[in-house]
């Protein structure tokens, strides 16, 4: 890998993170008691923050294909309604015990996030529908769907061993969950990284005539990049449904916005040809801290939104003054 | 095999597209070593037979032999060992020039990394690096530098040096010298001189014809879809070669 990719240090990997730190630092002085680094808080932080992270890298990886996925919140929500109707109709006996409960949880999220995933690439891979077209149209889809299935109420009665056994579950005071996602993250990324996947995301990201005319096949391409997104929706579904033990239908509307600033903020040009993960997970964990400490700090949730706002505006901003001094 | 066969042969190609007639009755051999310059007004029918002898694009009549094979699709013209240099290049901006060069044909690494699908990277790098010196191009030192950060010559010369690494027979390059400055045209005009001295047959496209009779050895001049004339370049100017062209000597005599 080059110097020019830096696996861990590109795009603007190194100023987000000194802006997360800083962040953190104000948040922490600036609140009663220290109340922004209090354990209860830092977990919540990272227990919402393992959701994000599977978003953020799914999202980051399509962007490198100059790709977009709008139906991230819409496939995780669709995921924990079928595996919570699938555990709640399981235990009507009784909790089956997580030995039982927590495999079908992953093992359906996954798999109706990758069958989400392969309409979406086939849509946009074989079907050549724009993917900002075809994901805004299975946004609706998705989210209609999991509406049909509960009635539009969420699901109550999920057993509540997906919760003791992994979503209240701490590890050295770290959230089961995030330990897991910095896990899947980890094989995501070396994977993508040392790869011929990434190399043929990114080429078809800088130029998808240059790709198939190289003889890689885009179609087929675009399915194995949807699929994989997708399934790392099903699993953000899966935490999320493992956190509450309901599910949460109407709460997922912004994820994939979230996910594409955080990606965006971190250096992940939209364009195409550009991936930055780790840029792209501090860029998502910023509007986390962010809304945290904005809470703490008594301002409404709001602000928060207009934070980002700016911060989204001023990435992509740095971005394109550093594309117009390349092209010279 | 002796020596004299040629290389690429077009055999009475024709090529329509409905109605139009873009080729008719196009016979050409290529010999190894040789530099062949197509010329041509627009919709001479130039990049058409490009395009057909690179097995892009298969003609309406006629065959494309190489060794005197036929070649059936653009996989298989590449497997007998033609490759074709595009306009565009059709080199990913973002991605080193190693990599471009193995783009589609990446080395996996060998024991369990190689069974997870991980390339060898290290190894890419020093074939193209390889490659590149074998060229005798001093251009391009670093094949780690990204596709976006090279000027358009250097450009040029990746790309051509990526067909010649899959490819040992002919080299086919339509408008290497396009957007070029002089500097770049140079080291683009020599690169192709190389690579023909090496054994290699070479036909070009050039809008440029100073730059054409600097290296080609032999012009063939297509007007409406036709070969007018085939000549040695030696000897002709840019006035002869663009009446040729146009067609005015024709109309002259005719006169």
């Amino acid at each position: 890998m080059d110097r020019f990719r830096h696996p861990l240090l590109g795009g603007n990997t190194l100023w987000v993170l000194g802006l997360d730190v800083l962040l953190v630092i104000i948040f922490q002085l600036a609140s009663a008691n220290g109340a922004f680094l209090n354990p209860i808080n830092v977990q919540a932080i990272l227990t919402t923050y393992s959701q994000v992270m599977m978003l953020v890298i799914a999202q980051t990886m399509l962007l490198g294909a100059a790709q977009i996925d709008l139906s991230q919140g819409a496939t995780a929500v669709l995921a924990s309604v079928v595996a919570g109707t699938v555990l709640v109709s399981m235990s009507a006996g009784g909790d089956p015990g997580p030995h039982i409960t927590l495999p079908v949880l992953f093992l359906v999220t996954i798999v109706v996030g990758l069958l989400a995933g392969v309409i979406n690439g086939v849509l946009v891979g074989w079907l050549r529908i724009n993917s900002l077209v075809a994901t805004l149209g299975t946004l609706g889809i998705y989210l209609g769907t999991a509406q049909v299935i509960t009635n539009g109420e969420n699901l109550y009665g999920v057993p509540l061993s997906i919760q003791s056994a992994f979503g209240s579950v701490y590890l050295w005071r770290v959230p089961l969950s995030t330990l897991l996602a910095a896990v899947v993250v980890a094989v995501v990324w070396i994977q993508f990284r040392r790869g011929s996947f990434g190399t043929h995301t990114i080429a078809i990201g800088s130029s998808e005539k240059a790709a198939i005319r190289n003889g890689i096949d885009t179609r087929w391409h675009m399915v194995k990049l949807y699929s994989v997104a997708g399934a790392l929706c099903g699993i953000a579904g899966a935490f999320d449904l493992a956190r509450f033990t309901t599910t949460d239908i109407g709460g997922h509307g912004n994820d994939a916005l979230a996910a594409i600033s955080g990606a965006v903020i971190g250096g992940t040009s939209l364009f195409g040809g550009k991936v930055y993960f780790f840029g792209a997970l501090l860029g998502a964990l910023l509007a986390l801290i962010l809304q945290s400490g904005l809470v703490i700090l008594r301002f409404p949730p709001f602000y928060q939104v207009i934070a980002i706002g700016f911060i989204l505006i001023l990435a992509v901003a740095i971005d394109s003054f550093r594309n117009r001094n390349e092209m010279r | 095999m002796s020596h004299a066969d040629p290389v690429l042969e077009i055999r009475n190609v024709a090529k329509q597209y409905g109605q139009i007639t873009a080729l008719t009755g196009v016979n050409i051999q290529m010999f190894a070593g040789e530099i062949v310059a197509l010329l041509g007004d627009n919709g001479a029918g130039k990049s058409t037979l490009m395009n057909i002898m690179c097995g892009a694009l298969p003609p309406s009549s006629g065959e494309v032999l190489v060794r005197g094979e036929p070649i059936t699709s653009l996989h298989h013209a590449q497997e007998m060992g033609i490759g074709m240099v595009y306009q565009d290049l059709a080199l990913a901006h973002h991605l080193t020039v190693a990599e471009n060069m193995f783009l589609g044909r990446e080395l996996r690494s060998s024991g369990l990394a190689g069974t997870l699908g991980w390339l060898d990277s290290a190894r890419m790098d020093r074939k193209a690096t390889e490659e590149i010196a074998h060229l005798g191009i001093s251009t391009l030192r670093d094949v780690r530098m990204p596709v976006r950060l090279l000027s358009g010559g250097q450009r040029q010369v990746a790309a051509i040096a990526r067909a010649l690494m899959w490819s040992k027979a002919a080299l086919l390059l339509d408008e290497p010298t396009a957007a070029l400055g002089p500097k770049q045209v140079a080291l683009v005009l020599e690169t192709i001189k190389t690579i023909a001295a090496k054994g290699m047959a070479v036909c070009l496209i050039a809008h440029d014809i100073p730059s054409v009779l600097a290296i080609a050895d032999r012009l063939i001049i297509l007007r409406r879809g036709r070969i007018v004339r085939t000549l040695p370049a030696a000897g002709q100017t840019v006035t002869s070669v663009v009446s040729m062209m146009v067609g005015e000597n024709d109309d002259a005599a005719a006169a």
